[in-house]
Formats: structure tokens, C-alpha cells, sequence
């Protein structure tokens, strides 16, 4: 009897608090739809830059063959969706695109690829060659870029040579890619998963006043919601630098070697940080308690955590691209350009003037959500009620 | 022409009006505050006084109707921040910051100094009794203590217009009188709205009571004034002992003839009579022959509970 009624009291009081029951059954279904959307708009996409060294051949009678050239028209003929070849004349640029994510390998067609191949032909003695891959070697494009071009390559030198094709290839890391062990690589998205776990800490502090009632004694104070704001925020980056310190510091009780400069891992850390604790204020508009934070936060954490890269890999169709920067669905969260800009700065050695774009992607998106949040938050906790006081 | 008392006014409502659906919690409430004076909110639990203050400090959108601070519209809110002092009835803290520490933020978000905040958070402690605790945090204080800290909190930044909302809620009696000291000397340096649901506090403290229940302002006026409403004399308060269901309109019949101000749930009797102790022999013979039996016998002053009961038919906290 007793065991019925606290059955039937749970079931009410349950029943009775409605938004903390949808959003909790709501949780996994979201989840599905958006894997779904996800893995349905994947498609894998590989940019190779091509760099022609071949110096050619030229016969007896004077006719100059240049097979570097004709691998190039294979390649181009090779192009599809998932293959996107690109000619490249100049091997500084180059780099310089793989090093902003714009493409995932440069392969360099050596000076002797059509000599080589010529003696080959002539039923001597088949002189080797050696290609040239550079790119972020720990990158799973670069890896994938770099096997279909090889098979290529081998394709081509059998039908053009007519034996078994006998060469090598030779791979340069830029930046710290190629000596950085898979635990190392990871690091940067954990420092900005470090960052993204502050949006409940942040949220809960933003909700205290509420949850106490405090609020009401500073709505008749003349404190604005941006000072209120903008002080319990100040707390919140201090917490984030530290939480991000511990990060590093337990990265490298564990092995990690800090590579990279400090000043532009600063600044994207701190950008980051301001980024969060503004988001925060979303979830904090939409709680009145901690335990309404943690449920409703939820939702953008998991969204954050797994969407942005900063836990595992993530590559969608880009909607388009500025000056070569790729925007798609995920680039509306803040974090997926900062781990991008991390991953330039701590793998590929860059400094603050290549992570621009990510910069500038960062800063919109916090003043996009400090504008959204400020409004939502200043309607929702510190305007008068219309309701019941 | 406006009269000179009309100059002092400090707050006016005119035709206040708060919904919520089809609840009407304040319902055309018109008040004039005079600057100064400690005006008492008198009603039952759930009349509409927190509704009312809310509305006036700005805390709560009327559905209709209008707040005036000093003849200027309340709606241009920001110009009043800062104005009002406001002491809810539930005890809102800072449970994590120490008592001074928390009277000195909240001087701070009223924008004084921090070195003024500071010596006027020490004054406000040391009045309300709470000195020896200024650096213990909120969370470790006694129900009393963080009552008078609610007070203080209401206090720090020196509002023009203190409200008061059961501020003698939950408090020991010593603590009580303290506060109620405390309240009293905040006459004339400030305008104080206490809002109560104990007659004796509203009594004791108002220079003006506004009687309110179901959001509407039955009567206002001094307390002096209002008790002259019942009318002179003593009131006798009959406990009767056992009383059949029908016995209301049976003893209504019976003691027509004396100043019935009501039967109250058919085992209690108020009659109000000059020279009282004269026709109480007469009242309980009338009673006991018709059976019914009258149990404990008190005589006393008109209070503002018989207003209000004489007004709505029931006890306050009925």
C-alpha cells in the first residue's frame, strides 16, 4: 500500500515537472536525428595539389616527351567529388594551402619521372624515381590522399612503361605533424573540450542569482544585465584558463611536448573561454535551477563535444567557402574553429596571422551569441515580471 | 490647488489592477502614500499586498493601472532604481557571502562608494544586532539572524522608500522587539510600507493601515480611526463550548438585542458594549438556557482585527 503510494506520488510529481521529463526522454532521440543528418551530408572530399618537377626527355630526332605532364592530364581526368585535383606552380603556396586545411596533400612528380620511365621502355635497366607527398601527415586526408595518388601513379608508370612499375615516395610533415604520437595529436580538441565542459559551470553561476532569488534585490539595484553578466564572467575565464592549464599539465605528466608558440594559444584559448560563457547565457535564460542547467545544457554540451572536433575528427560538406575557408553546419559552433586554429598552431607550427580566418569566425559567432543571449537572458530573469511575482 | 499634505505625497496608485487568467490579485487599488509616514498593508495571506509592493517598487507589470513616485510615472523604471529598499517577506541571501561582505555588494550595485558602503553596512549591523556576525556567512546564521540581515540588505544603499514585507515573520521575540525598534526610528527619515497579517505589528507601527483582501482596499486610515469604525466600547469574545451545526442563526436571534459584531465559525462570539462587564451576566443566561454553553470568557479594546472582521465577516487568518 505504501509502496503504491509512493508510486502514484513520484508519477504526479514527475508528470508534474513537464519540461524536465521532455527534455530528458528528448535527449537520445535528438541525438539520433542528428547523426542521421550527419553521416547522410558526410562525403569525403580529397585535395591533392599536383607539382610538376619532370624535366622531360628529348629523343635523338629532337622530340621532347614530358610524362609528368601527361600524369597530370590522368589525374585531371581522374577528378570526381571525392577527388579534387588541382595543379599547383608553385610549391611555397602549396604548403601554405595544406597549411589552412586547404588541401590534404602536395605531391611533387620528381625531375626524372620521364627519364625513368623512358629507360624503362627501352628495355634497360629501370631507373627508379622518387614522389614527393608533404602534407599534415597525421591527418586521416592526407594518409587516404596519399594511397590513391600512389595507386595513380602506379597505374600510370605500368601503362607507360609496360613493366612493373619500381619507384618509392618520400613524405615531408609540415609543422610537427609527422613526429606528434596519436595522444599528442589529440590534446588541442581536449584543451577546447576542457573549455566547452565551463558552459555548465558558467551557466550555474549565472543561474545562482535566480535559483536564490538574489535576483530580484539586484533588479532593484542598478546593476545591468551586462555588468551582472560580465562579472560572473570574469570568474568564469579565470576558471576556464585554469581547467585548460590542468589540461595541458596532466597532457604532459603524461608525455606530451608542448610545441608551438604560447602567445597565439593564449588568445584562442581566451577567445574561446569568452565564447562559452557568452553561449552559457543561453542556458541560464532557459533555467531557473543548477539541476535545470545540467538538463537543458545537455543538449549544446553533447552537441559541442562531438560536433565541433574538439573530441573526434568531423568533416562536412561545406556550404561555401570564404578566401578558402570552408563553412559548413558546424561551423556555426564557436569551439570548431578554435580547434581548428589549435591544431594549425600546436601541429602545423603556425602562428597567429594563419589562424585568422578562425579568429574572425570565433569572434562573430561570440557576438552573434552574446547578442542572442543577452536578449533572451534580460527577458527572461531581469526585466519586470508579467507573470506571477 | 493642491493641499500641503498632497505636496508629501510620495506614492500614488490609481487603479492598480494585477490578473493572473481570471484571478483578479490586486483589483483597483488607489493609495496615496504620504512622504514619512509607516504605511501598513493589513490583509489575510494571499490578499495581494506582495502583489501591490511588487507593482510598486517595479518588480511586477501591472495589467493596468498606475504607479506614481513623486508624481512621475513608475513605468520609466530606471529612473527609479535605487529609490526603493525592499525586504521580501521570504529571507533572500547570499548564502556563500559573509554578512558585511554582502551589505557592502550590495551597496556597491546601488553604485555607493565601497568605503561608504562599508561604514553604512557596519552601521545597519551593529542597529540590527548583528555586529558579532558580520564575518560569518549568511548560511551559518539562526532563522532571526538572517531575517535582520534581510532587513539590512533592503537598507544599505539608504532608499528613499523602505517596504517591508512581514518583516516580523519567523522572528523570536527579543529579535522582535529589536526590529520593531529598528522600524520605528526609520520614521520621518524614510517612507515605510509594512505589510502585515499580524493586526498587533500594523498596529503598533503604522501612522496609516490599508486594509486589503481579495486584491481589493476595503478601508484606509489611521489606526485610531479605523477602530473608531467598530464603534466605543469593549468587545466581549465568547469561546462556546459545544455548539450544534445550527447554532449560528439561533444565537444570532438570541443576542440581537446586544452589538453582535459576528458568530465566527459557529464556536466563537464577539459583541461589542459599552460598560461590557454590566450585561455579561445577562448574555451567558440567555445562552446557557437556550443550551448553549459558553466556555471562555474575554473582554478587551477594539484591535484592528475586529475592523477587519467587521468588514469581511471572518478573522484574518482564516
Amino acid at each position: 500500500m505504501r509502496f503504491w503510494g509512493v508510486v502514484i506520488k513520484s508519477f504526479k510529481e514527475q508528470k508534474r515537472s513537464f519540461w524536465l521529463l521532455f527534455l530528458t526522454i528528448i535527449t537520445a532521440p535528438f541525438f539520433v536525428v542528428v547523426y542521421k543528418l550527419i553521416t547522410e551530408s558526410y562525403q569525403p572530399s580529397y585535395d591533392i595539389l599536383m607539382y610538376n618537377a619532370d624535366k622531360g626527355f628529348t629523343s635523338a630526332a629532337g622530340v621532347h616527351i614530358n610524362y609528368g605532364d601527361s600524369l597530370k592530364q590522368r589525374f585531371l581526368l581522374e577528378h570526381d567529388q571525392a577527388w579534387n585535383i588541382r595543379i599547383s606552380y608553385d610549391t611555397a603556396d602549396a604548403l601554405q594551402q595544406i597549411r589552412n586545411n586547404r588541401a590534404d596533400l602536395l605531391m611533387i612528380i620528381p625531375g626524372n619521372f620521364t627519364g625513368s620511365l623512358k629507360t624503362s621502355e627501352y628495355g634497360r635497366i629501370q631507373k627508379s624515381f622518387s614522389l614527393e607527398f608533404a602534407g599534415n601527415t597525421s591527418d586521416y586526408n592526407y594518409m587516404i590522399s596519399a594511397i590513391l595518388a600512389y595507386e595513380l601513379v602506379s597505374q600510370f608508370v605500368t601503362e607507360t612503361s609496360g613493366s612493373k612499375p619500381q619507384f618509392d615516395f618520400t613524405e615531408t610533415s609540415i609543422g610537427a605533424s609527422g613526429s606528434k604520437t596519436d595522444f599528442e595529436l589529440a590534446v588541442p580538441g581536449l584543451m577546447i573540450f576542457a573549455i566547452i565542459m565551463l558552459m555548465l559551470t558558467a551557466s550555474v553561476a549565472m543561474v545562482n542569482e535566480v535559483e536564490n532569488k538574489t535576483i530580484y534585490r539586484l533588479r532593484l539595484s542598478k546593476v545591468t544585465t551586462f555588468e551582472l553578466m560580465g562579472g560572473i564572467s570574469v570568474v568564469q575565464i579565470l576558471v576556464g584558463f585554469l581547467s585548460v592549464l590542468l589540461t595541458i599539465a596532466v597532457a604532459a605528466m603524461l608525455g606530451y611536448r608542448f610545441e608551438g608558440s604560447v602567445f597565439p594559444v593564449l588568445v584562442i584559448v581566451l577567445l574561446t573561454t569568452i565564447s562559452i560563457i557568452i553561449f552559457s547565457l543561453f542556458i541560464a535564460a532557459f533555467s531557473k535551477t543548477a539541476t535545470q542547467v545540467l538538463i537543458i545544457g545537455n543538449f549544446p554540451l553533447f552537441i559541442f563535444m562531438f560536433f565541433t572536433g574538439a573530441m573526434f575528427p568531423v568533416n562536412l560538406k561545406p556550404w561555401f567557402s570564404v578566401q578558402g575557408y570552408e563553412i559548413s553546419a558546424i561551423s556555426l559552433l564557436s569551439p570548431t574553429h578554435a580547434v581548428s586554429a589549435l591544431n594549425k598552431i600546436m601541429i602545423m607550427q603556425l602562428n597567429l596571422k594563419d589562424v585568422l580566418q578562425e579568429i574572425i569566425c570565433l569572434c562573430l559567432l561570440s557576438m552573434i551569441y552574446l547578442a542572442g543571449g543577452m536578449w533572451v537572458y534580460n527577458r527572461k530573469h531581469m526585466t519586470i515580471e508579467s507573470g506571477r511575482s | 490647488m493642491l493641499s500641503e499634505s498632497m505636496k508629501d505625497i510620495v506614492i500614488t496608485t490609481r487603479g492598480l489592477t494585477k490578473r493572473f487568467g481570471e484571478l483578479a490579485a490586486v483589483d483597483d487599488l488607489n493609495l496615496e502614500i504620504i512622504r514619512g509616514e509607516i504605511f501598513g498593508f493589513l490583509g489575510p495571506n494571499g490578499a495581494g499586498k506582495t502583489t501591490a509592493i511588487h507593482m510598486i517598487c517595479g518588480l511586477l507589470k501591472p495589467s493596468s493601472g498606475q504607479v506614481l513616485i513623486n508624481g512621475n510615472d513608475q513605468d520609466e523604471a530606471t529612473h527609479f532604481k535605487g529609490k526603493f529598499g525592499l525586504c521580501p517577506q521570504e529571507i533572500i541571501l547570499w548564502p556563500k557571502l559573509t554578512c558585511l561582505e554582502q551589505l557592502i555588494f550590495m551597496g556597491e550595485m546601488y553604485g555607493i562608494p565601497g568605503r561608504k558602503s562599508r561604514s553604512s553596512s557596519n552601521d545597519l549591523l551593529e542597529k540590527l544586532g548583528l555586529s558579532e556576525k558580520r564575518n560569518k556567512t549568511a548560511a551559518t546564521l539562526s532563522g532571526g539572524m538572517k531575517r535582520r540581515l534581510n532587513i539590512c540588505l533592503a537598507l544599505v544603499h539608504d532608499p528613499e522608500i523602505v517596504i517591508l514585507d512581514e518583516p516580523e515573520a519567523g522572528l523570536d521575540p527579543q529579535s522582535r522587539v529589536m526590529t520593531r525598534e529598528f522600524i520605528r526610528n526609520l520614521r520621518k527619515e524614510k517612507t515605510v510600507i509594512l505589510t502585515t497579517h499580524n493586526m498587533d505589528e500594523a498596529d503598533r507601527l503604522s501612522d496609516r493601515v490599508a486594509i486589503i483582501d481579495y486584491g481589493r482596499l476595503l478601508l484606509s486610515d489611521t489606526p485610531e480611526k479605523l477602530k473608531s469604525t467598530v464603534g466605543e466600547g469593549d468587545i466581549i469574545e465568547i469561546t462556546l463550548e459545544s455548539v450544534r451545526p445550527d447554532a449560528e442563526k439561533k444565537i444570532t436571534s438570541l443576542l440581537k438585542r446586544f452589538s453582535l459584531l459576528s458568530t465566527i465559525t459557529a464556536n466563537s462570539i464577539l459583541i461589542r458594549k459599552k460598560a461590557a462587564i454590566e450585561v455579561l451576566p445577562e448574555i451567558t443566561k440567555v445562552l446557557t438556557e437556550n443550551g448553549i454553553l459558553p466556555g471562555e470568557i474575554k473582554m478587551r479594546a477594539n484591535t484592528l482585527e475586529d475592523v477587519f472582521i467587521q468588514l469581511t465577516g471572518r478573522r484574518l487568518r482564516e
